[in-house]
């Protein structure tokens, strides 16, 4: 690594050993993954054993790095922080980015000579794929580095890389895969994802070396007066604007897009000479405002920057010198990686001020402080063969470089996600890209891909130009564009809510009061509002983040051990006297079923710590099961730590009974029979269909209405229901609504754990303090789930009977 | 269900067709035949079951009602690029007379020998079928297809439910479309206007409060 030394004395710095390590592993021709906290030095350190190599072959020319990072948003920071050393290197080597943004002039560019390193995210690799010169392009490919894989570990894209790196290791046998992610509880699973068939002899190498974290906790003044429930917390904002008077960069993050505007309102009302100072990062801002407020952070130039997750990646922001965190940070994982933007000189701390919501969320920063102590992470879990990511995939090579399916299929299960693809799996993709699936009928007609010389190939140039499209659609949801008169956009909201908005109303976007004016074509204009218009704030989808297992474990760790030993917790002290004098503590180790009666109506609370996903499950499953062969109808609630059953009729409160209900014989079978998991499934066949080629993308000049992409995924559920009730991509949607929605695993082995936990039934004159938020949350409750006809029929009687 | 609409007996029927005891006829509408043919044809991968159900079911709502009339009030057909061999074969076993009114779609996708006759609208008495409801007559009792309505129902505090319906403003009834591969749009009725939905093997009327306002 002599080549490099010039650098290193440039700057002064010493290689941390994992860097040194990694640099080793890299000269031995090996892949691996390296997992550090941010800010240590890992794009360093597997960027320089290519720049080294080139520097001593003398060799800058042709491809020979392709750089993939999962967000188009990065590319730029990454072409920034990758062409760094070479300055002190005196080295001329040409970086190149490749997104959805780049210039067709740049791209015609591309098409020609690729440069030494190119930056692009997995769409974009995938539509590299359906080239035909593209393996002709990357000539000496040597090296692949997958960056922030822990993002993309997990989803579809996920897959869709695997998938392109299966290929790309085929074309070239020696290559170098390097993955570089977060600490995850799984990382050598997250090694065997990236590589596939050859993760044999690759590394996993750690940077060891814990950024140090400091996480202190706002504390309310007074307990008594702080909620027990709810998640705004603005009771603490006078507190946390004396945090941000101390002058330096604060990166200020919520859970919700709606919490950045409340909280970005809140601010300015206490220090309105903050105006300039002040600024907002959510990922349904405008990309040039979301740059401009980047660039701010960059050069120091601001004093907070109120953000959602759209802030958790990327390239550090030296600058920022301090981190809140407002509300429940809902893993360990999440409020290391947030904690970790600040403080970001190599071995600097990192500076976190949590700021609770309500009384509960006191423990979990404390349980949390406790889980990184003791280095227990979430995991990411891979996606399992999704087959509408399959086909997709399986005609985008077949443009590109048509392949015989044999060899087509030895190259799919080498990958982790495909490896256990079964014959009738392989066969159903085959036909469903060249017969177009059963066929029913006597005339044929179905056109895709053809076998030409026994490979599979696909010629009609209208349907390249279509799959081009719809590559790159598996994360988009419709959502509708914002735009001043003038036609400046302001960024994007989902359509549930501007459709909710009449013209004329008013509404808080990007911390701006705006007022609709029309709403046409995807398209809402809008105007700014007078001043003193009181506005509703959008309600973006995707607010239902669980707690992670890790972390409700942590808590209830905390709760069950009752020590009063950090100041969270000696605050939160006179709350759980009154829970254990009115009741008793809930934990893990045991099941807590509190019933209280209001009013006439019975409400159970029941204490599970399984996240709110499972608890939702959980919930509608017993309340099913309560009402089966009963005239009851059972109200369901549920948060992270348990669920809530209402009713006017008597509800079980007997240990045998219970037991009864916690069985997990039938579970899967009474679970899609309570949880309406058929609506479910058409809604997520949307993606499936989109991802999968059977909705078209719209074509670029005629932009039509998502809500027809919509309607058409759910009939076209509809139709295959009705004539190839069978196909795999309804299997799969079923299977992701029972993953994704509920948890299914998780609740599976929530139950399983819960038979052998002991049960406390207990009786409570009011409302305890861990059962408020449920009641409190009773307004958002969902009575029993039936099909939409029986709930129909319920209705029309009821109104029937009403009327007399 | 049986209503009476301007002095006209008109019985809904579940499965998205209308029957006029006093004339004998069964009228339907936006069968859409060969639209999974079309989609096939653009290399999308959908099956394609849905003419050979479709008109078994026309052929049992004949049966039912005992129709001696069958009127399509338009878009039999989807598109130009549409197939349909089993209509040929159907139409021999059809014991109804029919009468095709031209949709949108069957302009651009009839061939030339079509074997249904066929014209821009149709009279049954004083009532008048035709496929736009836009062109409707306000002095007479229009039946009309060509929007594919359907109606949100609100069914919970925070959620709806839709299901295609029959509309009846004013002097026109728009029908649900027929086609199983058809979608819905949602409409937004007038206060005074009458819905009524198919619903577990019968029609039921959905009173206005049960309407949501969002689209």
């Amino acid at each position: 690594m002599t080549a490099l030394t010039p650098f290193f004395k440039q700057r002064g710095w010493r290689p941390f050993p994992f860097q040194k390590e990694t640099w080793e592993a890299y000269r031995e021709g090996k892949s691996g993954l390296l997992h550090a906290p941010t800010g240590l030095g890992k794009t360093l350190a597997v960027w320089l054993g290519p720049v080294a190599e080139a520097l001593e072959k003398k060799d800058t020319q042709g491809c020979r790095v392709l750089w993939i990072t999962p967000l188009r948003a990065l590319a730029l920071d990454s072409w920034k922080s990758l062409n760094e050393p070479l300055a002190d290197l005196d080295l001329k080597i040409e970086i190149g980015v490749r997104t959805g943004d780049t210039t067709p002039y740049q791209k015609a560019k591309q098409k020609k000579k690729l440069p030494f390193c190119l930056i692009t995210t997995p769409e974009s690799l995938s539509l590299f794929l359906t080239h035909e010169n593209f393996r002709e392009n990357l000539g000496g490919l040597t090296t692949i580095v997958v960056d922030e894989w822990h993002e993309l570990i997990g989803t579809k894209r996920g897959v869709q890389t695997e998938l392109c790196l299966a290929r790309l290791r085929q074309w070239f046998p020696d290559l170098r895969i390097w993955g570089l992610s977060a600490t995850l509880g799984n990382t050598e699973e997250a090694k065997q994802v990236l590589l596939g068939s050859s993760a044999k002899d690759a590394v996993t190498i750690s940077g060891v070396k814990v950024k140090k974290v400091n996480i202190k906790t706002v504390l309310p003044k007074n307990i008594n007066r702080f909620p027990w429930s709810g998640h705004i917390g603005t009771q603490l904002v006078p507190q946390v604007v004396k945090i941000l008077d101390k002058d330096a960069t604060t990166l200020l993050f919520t859970n919700t897009r709606s919490q950045t505007e409340i909280w970005f309102q809140e601010i300015l009302k206490h220090r309105p000479e903050w105006k300039d100072e002040l600024a907002m990062h959510h990922g349904s801002l405008d990309q040039d405002e979301r740059k401009l407020v980047e660039q701010r952070l960059r050069d120091g130039s601001i004093r907070c920057v109120v953000c959602t997750s759209s802030l958790d990646l990327g390239v550090d922001f030296s600058p920022v010198s301090q981190v809140i965190q407002i509300g429940s940070p809902k893993g360990v994982a999440r409020l290391m990686q947030r904690a970790g933007r600040s403080g970001h000189s190599p071995g600097g701390t990192s500076k976190l001020y949590c700021v609770p919501g309500n009384a509960l969320e006191l423990v979990e920063f404390s349980a949390a402080r406790d889980a990184i102590a003791e280095k227990k992470i979430e995991s990411r879990f891979p996606l399992q063969k999704p087959l509408d990511v399959l086909v997709q995939h399986l005609v985008t090579v077949s443009i590109g470089e048509p392949t015989a399916a044999a060899d087509l299929r030895r190259e799919i299960t080498s990958s982790y996600a495909y490896r256990n693809l079964s014959d009738h799996e392989w066969n159903w993709a085959l036909d469903f890209i060249t017969i177009g699936g059963k066929v029913l009928s006597a005339y044929p007609g179905f056109q895709k891909v053809t076998t030409i010389e026994g490979k599979l190939t696909v010629e009609d140039k209208k349907l390249i130009q279509l799959q081009r499209l719809s590559i790159g659609t598996i994360t988009s949801y419709p959502t509708i564009t914002l735009a001043y008169q003038s036609g400046r956009s302001l960024g994007t909201v989902e359509e549930s809510f501007i459709t909710r908005i009449k013209t004329g109303g008013t509404f808080i976007f990007g911390g701006k009061r705006l007022e609709l004016v029309r709403f046409r074509n995807q398209k809402a204009t809008v105007k700014k509002a007078t001043k003193k218009a009181k506005g509703e704030i959008p309600v973006w989808a995707g607010s239902r983040m669980p707690l992670s297992n890790e972390l409700s474990h942590a808590v209830a760790q905390r709760l069950k051990s009752g020590a009063i030993d950090t100041p969270e917790m000696k605050v939160l002290e006179p709350v759980l006297k009154i829970q254990r004098s009115w009741s008793q503590v809930p934990h893990d180790e045991m099941i807590l079923i509190e019933q209280v009666e209001i009013r006439q109506e019975v409400h159970l609370f029941v204490y599970t710590f399984a996240g709110r996903l499972v608890n939702e499950g959980l919930g509608s499953l017993v309340a099913w099961r309560i009402s089966q062969g009963r005239n009851i109808v059972i109200q369901v609630t549920m948060n992270d730590y348990g669920f809530s059953l209402t009713s006017t009729r008597n509800l079980p409160f007997e240990e045998d009974l219970w037991r009864e209900l916690f069985d997990t014989e039938n579970l899967l079978d009474d679970l899609i029979a309570c949880m309406n998991t058929a609506e479910l499934a058409r809604r997520q066949f949307r993606e499936i269909a989109r991802v999968s080629g059977l909705v078209l993308q719209q074509l670029p000049k005629r932009k039509g209405a998502p809500r027809q992409v919509q309607t058409s995924a759910e009939l076209l559920y509809e139709v295959f229901q009705r004539y190839d009730p069978d196909n795999l991509l309804l299997a799969q949607a079923r299977r992701e609504i029972l993953d994704s929605q509920l948890e299914f695993t998780r609740l599976k082995s929530t139950m399983a754990a819960l038979a052998s936990r002991p049960l406390h039934l207990q009786k409570c004159a009011r409302l305890t303090p861990m059962a408020f938020p449920l009641w409190a949350d009773r307004l958002q409750a969902h009575h029993q789930g039936a099909d939409s006809a029986s709930r129909l029929e319920k209705m029309l009687t009821t109104l029937e009977t009403a009327a007399g | 269900m049986l209503i009476t609409s301007h002095g006209h007996r008109i019985e809904l029927l579940p499965d998205h067709a209308i029957f006029l005891p006093d004339h004998s006829a069964l009228i339907l509408s936006d069968v859409h035949l060969g639209k999974a043919a079309v989609f096939r044809a653009h290399g999308l991968a959908v099956p394609d079951g849905d003419n050979a159900k479709d008109l078994a079911r026309i052929t049992k709502l004949l049966k039912s009602t005992g129709a001696q009339k069958l009127i399509i009030a338009g878009d039999l057909i989807h598109a130009p690029e549409s197939r349909y061999p089993e209509l040929e074969k159907w139409l021999s076993s059809c014991p109804a007379q029919i009468q095709l009114v031209i949709g949108n779609h069957d302009q651009r996708s009839l061939p030339k020998q079509f074997p249904i006759p066929s014209s821009a609208s149709c009279s049954l008495g004083e009532i008048e079928i035709i496929h736009d409801p836009a062109h409707a007559s306000p002095d007479r009792l229009s039946i009309c297809g060509h929007l594919h309505p359907a109606i949100r129902i609100k069914d919970g505090p925070r959620s709806t439910l839709r299901s295609a319906c029959f509309h009846l403003a004013g002097t026109t009834l728009t029908l649900p479309s027929f086609g199983s591969f058809t979608g819905g749009q949602v409409i937004r009725p007038e206060p005074e206007d009458r819905v009524f939905i198919p619903l577990n093997q019968r029609v039921a009327e959905i009173p206005d409060i049960c309407w949501s306002k969002r689209r």
